[in-house]
């Protein structure tokens, strides 16, 4: 009966989750919109830089390519935090009925996944009218990964930092940061920078449009993924562990 | 009578101490402590909430738990429930329970059925079960024209009737209750009562935070926390409590119980 | 005189209420030095030339360049996320404030004044942060470009949060300020792109960069950046007589 009861319980879940995620319309018309507004603002902005020698591509594609990426990452990073944040008290109350932490996490994390292949969907169709994409099954698995990987490290701020403010402060100075270190606007040669969260995901993308598959970043960004979902589930189900989420 | 015992997923209910409890005693708690420490040290307070509360709750029996606003009331409830850990002292259930928290703790976007499908999926009921419920309480507590509304577009007083009638739904051997009627229109609030004799003909134990204490017979017991811990005030009248007409001079424990006063 | 009685009691609860929140205050000086830090550690050992209104093309390293654009970026997405919230949780509580007795202007000017603390501690620190490796050559104007920064996004968010939301405002200060400051003013860029003249991050960067690398700097984008401010307080103000006169 546990079984069955666990398989219902996150199916019911899961749903219940997209039904509210759909149902909130500034998220619904960002998913629409972002990828357009990202991939053409980045690759406008790009066109006013000369070409420097270290880049693969004319400056315009880079800046569209680095557009498709951070669109795909950022939305399930801010919607990963604010599902969380949003849902602390209730998901407590969830708990207290009859789920376990775990089972949350996963419905939480179901819920960021699906919204991740969306927008890594509707990513990459936006950008493969402007460039041609050679390698589309493994682009989209690149776009894909980057955006479960910050849909995780939303997941862990909001579960590390229940509010806000302070989770919304934490995120946008991760995204920045990697945002431009990955953008190939600047020739980074520290091995340090291989610790952010797109740089692989970012080469593997950047040769599967070019056609090729750069394996050794596929293998670092799977690696990645693993850990990242790791930590995510970890801290998530003992950070909430009866500390007091419903006392205001 | 048929009594299904859902949540299987809460054979952890059973918290430390635990194994069945004697005779009828459904729940529980000795010595319960808890402090609220302020973050960073020395600077801010340190609140002692609770200190030492114990309570034994029957089946069948409805407790009143007043106090004054600050006392501790939701704290206790939220240990009781597993909620929040308490600093030191057990609790035991033996059974499961229901829990309606003062705050309508649910899922703003979700319409009212999908509030009871998940909160159902989550005790372990079946759809039938769950359909079940929901109607019954629908009908009971007066929302069967609000199925289809989302939780955020009802009054603050619908609100809390599906608050209510979540922590209901899969018939539990406890039920803890915070301020269960605030914004409820009187004929509700009759309703309210008459739900609570038939549960507790059924042997359910019923414990409720309340400041409408006037109504005094419709409790078995009632409980005051002050100073962190609970006495049994069932005897004593409110009027001399208040310090009118010839008054009990030792009764010095008691603040200003004001209990039929409101707020 | 009473005027200024209250704004500077909702001034001071304001703080108050942001001053004991240890997490945020360990968050202002940690996010800031680990942005900075990342910058100047993993940045090549290069130089680029840029363009600078008072001494004209130069070359720089690129580690002080970013370094230099970097501090009033941060003070713009801390000002920008602070403005944004601010509102957010203060909205309710500050129509009862105006129902209650408080003309609207005091509740702003109160608020104004809590944005103005952000952008100076978020400049101070990002500053201090920078100072380890590189020290601009004007300090005076290179701290008021940054904290002009950080008080017009700071109006920027306050808008985004009454306007569109938490949501869409969290995903304004993702991506506006950076590439606002970072690419489409990049003072490496001979030839700006046309709407770049048109964004909260032009007047200010100007400045930053100038004072940045010059001893000799250009005063009159400070009057464009004070214009912008301006603009963006009149935005904001009505916004938010807008949304307190509702309920």
């Amino acid at each position: 009966m546990t079984d069955v009861g666990r398989v219902d319980r996150i199916l019911v879940g899961v749903g219940s989750a997209l039904r509210i995620f759909l149902r909130e319309p500034a998220q619904l018309a960002v998913l629409l919109a972002l990828p357009v507004i990202v991939i053409e603002g980045y690759g406008y902005a790009m066109t006013a830089f000369p070409e420097f020698p270290f880049m693969r591509m004319n400056v315009e594609t880079i800046g569209r390519l680095s557009g498709a990426i951070y669109a795909s990452a950022f939305l399930p990073g801010v919607m990963g935090l604010f599902q969380v944040i949003s849902a602390v008290q209730a998901d407590e109350r969830l708990r207290l009925c009859g789920y376990d932490r775990f089972e949350l996490f996963l419905v939480r994390l179901a819920t960021v996944a699906a919204v991740s292949l969306a927008v890594a969907a509707v990513s990459l169709a936006v950008l493969a009218r402007t460039v041609t994409v050679e390698a589309p099954a493994i682009a989209f698995g690149a776009l894909a990964a980057a955006a479960l990987a910050y849909g995780l490290i939303g997941m862990l701020v909001g579960a590390a930092l229940p509010r806000a403010l302070e989770g919304s402060l934490v995120l946008v100075f991760l995204v920045d940061a990697d945002d431009f270190l990955s953008s190939g606007m600047v020739e980074i040669d520290s091995r340090l920078v291989e610790l952010f969260p797109l740089y692989h995901p970012h080469e593997l993308f950047q040769s599967a449009v070019e056609g090729t598959f750069a394996d050794g970043a596929a293998l670092a960004t799977g690696a990645y993924l693993l850990v990242l979902l790791s930590i995510a589930a970890l801290v998530y189900v003992r950070l909430t562990d009866s500390r007091g989420v419903l006392h205001a | 009578m048929q009594n299904i015992r859902y949540m299987p997923n809460k054979k952890n209910v059973r918290r430390v101490g635990d194994a069945d409890l004697d005779g009828d005693v459904v729940l529980r708690a000795d010595g319960i402590g808890k402090t609220y420490d302020s973050v960073v040290p020395f600077v801010g307070r340190t609140v002692e909430v609770l200190d030492g509360a114990s309570v034994a709750i029957e089946a069948g029996e409805i407790v009143g738990i007043v106090g004054e606003n600050g006392a501790g009331k939701s704290t206790l409830m939220q240990i009781l429930v597993g909620a929040l850990g308490a600093d030191s002292g057990e609790v035991a259930v033996d059974g499961t329970i229901g829990w309606c928290p003062q705050d309508p703790l649910l899922y703003d976007r979700l319409t009212v059925t999908e509030t009871f499908r998940l909160f159902g999926t989550a005790y372990g009921m079946d759809e039938e079960a769950v359909t079940a419920a929901r109607d019954r309480y629908a009908e009971l507590l007066g929302f069967e024209e609000f199925l289809d509304y989302r939780i955020d577009r009802l009054s603050g007083g619908n609100r809390q009737k599906i608050n209510l009638a979540v922590g209901l739904m899969h018939d539990p051997d406890l039920l803890l209750l915070d301020e269960p009627y605030t914004g409820f229109d009187w004929e509700t609030y009759l309703s309210f009562w008459g739900l609570t004799e038939q549960l507790t003909e059924q042997g359910t134990a019923i414990a409720i935070i309340s400041h409408f204490v006037s109504e005094r017979d419709r409790f078995d017991r009632i409980l005051e926390l002050t100073d962190g811990t609970l006495t049994d005030v069932t005897d004593r009248d409110p009027d001399a409590a208040a310090g009118r007409g010839s008054g009990n001079a030792g009764d010095a424990t008691t603040a200003s119980t004001e209990v039929g006063a409101g707020d | 005189m009473r005027s200024l009685d209250r704004i500077g009691r909702a001034f001071e609860m304001g703080l108050y209420e942001y001053a004991r929140t240890p997490v945020l205050l360990g968050l202002l000086l940690f996010l800031p030095a680990y942005f900075i830090g990342m910058f100047a550690y993993v940045l090549p050992a290069s130089e680029m030339p840029i363009t600078v209104p008072g001494d004209g093309r130069q070359l720089v390293a690129t580690a002080d360049l970013y370094g230099v654009l970097l501090v009033p970026l941060l003070a713009g997405l801390i000002g920008g996320i602070a403005g944004l919230f601010l509102m957010q949780t203060a909205r309710e509580a500050d129509a009862r404030l105006v129902r209650a007795g408080y003309r609207p202007s005091q509740v702003i000017a109160a608020r104004f004044a809590l944005l103005v603390v952000a952008s100076v501690v978020a400049t101070a620190v990002a500053l201090a942060v920078l100072s380890v490796t590189f020290v601009p050559e004007s300090p005076a104007a290179f701290v008021a470009a940054s904290v002009l920064a950080g008080l017009i996004y700071g109006l920027v968010g306050v808008l985004a949060g009454l306007v569109a939301g938490r949501l869409a405002g969290v995903y304004t200060m993702l991506f506006v300020p950076m590439l606002d400051v970072f690419f489409l003013q990049n003072p490496t860029v001979e030839n700006r792109l046309w709407i770049a003249p048109y964004l909260p991050g032009h007047a200010v960067t100007e400045l930053a960069a100038d004072a940045g690398f010059s001893t000799d700097v250009a005063l009159a984008p400070f009057a464009e950046g004070l214009g912008m401010l301006f603009v963006a307080a009149v935005l904001a103000t009505a916004a938010f007589y807008r949304t307190a006169r509702v309920r």
